[in-house]
């Protein structure tokens, strides 16, 4: 946190701007929104798509990267920037959707994502058919345990910050917060 | 399973475990097979919680600044008028403007508020010599979208500092962003007043504010003052605008 509140007025290092995407942060994203989205938008106008599937390539190789960064898959390492996977990322998706994809894409797709991780428990993230699942149960959750578990799990804030918001006690949000995770489980493993 | 277990699991998952805590957890994990069961589903919601989060945040962020009302460089890029035809929405502005303060108003000013309201970014919180702590925090805090939290720390600030139009302008910006219009516009109104940067951003805001506040009359002379002035993508939005009233 420290470090992304230290970056300065006009432009994050590649560092910062990978801490931030690990820390969901704000203004990170947003950064990255701005600079790279273009980027972006204009690979894919060139590949003949439309700004609509531009913006879905972008936001699915967002997600991609961001998962795939905190899964310890992508690394920064010498020769590779933030800027050229994303749009690297992004690319491979609009060719696997208009089915230009070919053996070039497959050992590319392996050269981005082939590179271990020391957590590999914590990687189990759910593919794009079943997190469009999960949105229908999700909503089912009713927006007080919504917000509430975003607030602690995307935002990372604190109990005492959230106490404050749903002005409530630090042991309510506790509380709540696991009574609305056994509801979400309940709903999720009857899917 | 029971509250205990629940957020025993969660500190695993979260990765807030000390390292010695961490190991035993993993020993225990790797003889009790519903223990991995559990840790599994749980990580897979969790890391969908923040997939479903990321999802919803980037699509504000699209809509944002590059959405139909972004009036971020990529968006003036694509739609830009030409020299000829921004000259022409003028002249269409003018006209139009006129004989919107000739008709009863009704226009559903709510509706392009929110097409066109763009929460200010704010600025970097670059801690620096020259920066109060608290307004630092503050902003901070409105980044983080704390606005109520960012609104305690400047209220006092800006009564030691009343001269302070930067403050003045974000302390505005945090009221219209939390809904306080009225106490938006008089903050806002002070900026404007004053020849400074700020003063034009303050006067969009402020027009926005009172479209908000369905006052359309006082939008639109705002808006008619910021369209004449040509003075770059304000006047460009302004005028814009004045066409939808």
């Amino acid at each position: 946190m420290l470090k992304v509140l230290q970056a300065k007025a006009k432009g994050y290092s590649d560092e910062q701007l990978f801490d931030g995407l690990l820390e969901n942060h704000k203004g990170v994203l947003e950064h990255i929104y701005r600079e790279f989205y273009p980027m972006v938008r204009q690979k894919i106008r060139q590949l003949g798509g439309q700004e609509e599937d531009a913006r879905d390539m972008f936001q699915e190789g967002l997600l991609a990267t961001w998962q795939n960064a905190r899964s310890g898959k992508f690394t920064l390492r010498e020769g590779v920037r933030l800027s050229t996977y994303l749009v690297r990322v992004c690319h491979l998706r609009w060719l696997e959707k208009t089915n230009k994809a070919s053996s070039r894409k497959e050992q590319a797709v392996e050269t981005y994502e082939e590179r271990g991780t020391d957590d590999h428990v914590l990687s189990r993230w759910l593919k794009r058919e079943d997190q469009d699942e999960f949105t229908r149960i999700f909503g089912q959750l009713g927006e007080r345990c919504r917000n509430l578990l975003q607030l602690f799990y995307y935002e990372r804030q604190d109990l005492t910050s959230i106490a404050r918001e749903l002005s409530i006690g630090e042991r309510s949000v506790k509380n709540e917060k696991y009574r609305c995770m056994q509801r979400l489980k309940k709903v999720y493993q009857l899917k | 399973m029971d509250q205990a277990s629940f957020e025993r699991i969660e500190a695993f998952v979260l990765k807030r475990m000390s390292d010695q805590e961490r190991k035993a957890f993993l020993r225990e994990m790797e003889e009790n097979e519903a223990l991995r069961s559990e840790v599994a589903l749980q990580t897979e919601l969790i890391n969908a919680i923040e997939t479903e989060s990321m999802k919803a945040a980037l699509t504000s962020m699209h809509e944002e600044h590059f959405g139909k009302g972004a009036p971020s460089a990529g968006n003036r890029g694509v739609f830009r008028l030409p020299r000829g035809w921004a000259m022409a929405a003028s002249v269409a502005v003018l006209i139009t403007a006129g004989w919107f303060l000739l008709r009863s108003p009704e226009a559903p000013t709510a509706q392009l508020y929110t097409q066109y309201y763009i929460t200010d970014p704010g600025l970097a919180t670059t801690l620096s010599v020259q920066s109060d702590p608290t307004f630092v925090e503050g902003m901070v805090d409105y980044k983080l979208g704390k606005i109520e939290a960012a609104i305690e720390r400047w209220q006092p600030l800006l009564q030691q500092n009343p001269t302070s139009d930067t403050l003045r302008y974000y302390l505005g910006m945090a009221y219209l962003e939390s809904d306080q219009t009225m106490l938006a516009i008089e903050q806002l109104g002070q900026v404007r007043s004053v020849d400074t940067d700020l003063s034009e951003r303050a006067q969009w805001y402020l027009a926005l504010a009172h479209l908000k506040n369905e006052n359309t009359t006082e939008a639109v002379k705002l808006l008619q003052q910021l369209a004449n002035s040509n003075s770059g993508k304000l006047s460009d939005r302004a005028s814009q605008l004045l066409t939808e009233l």
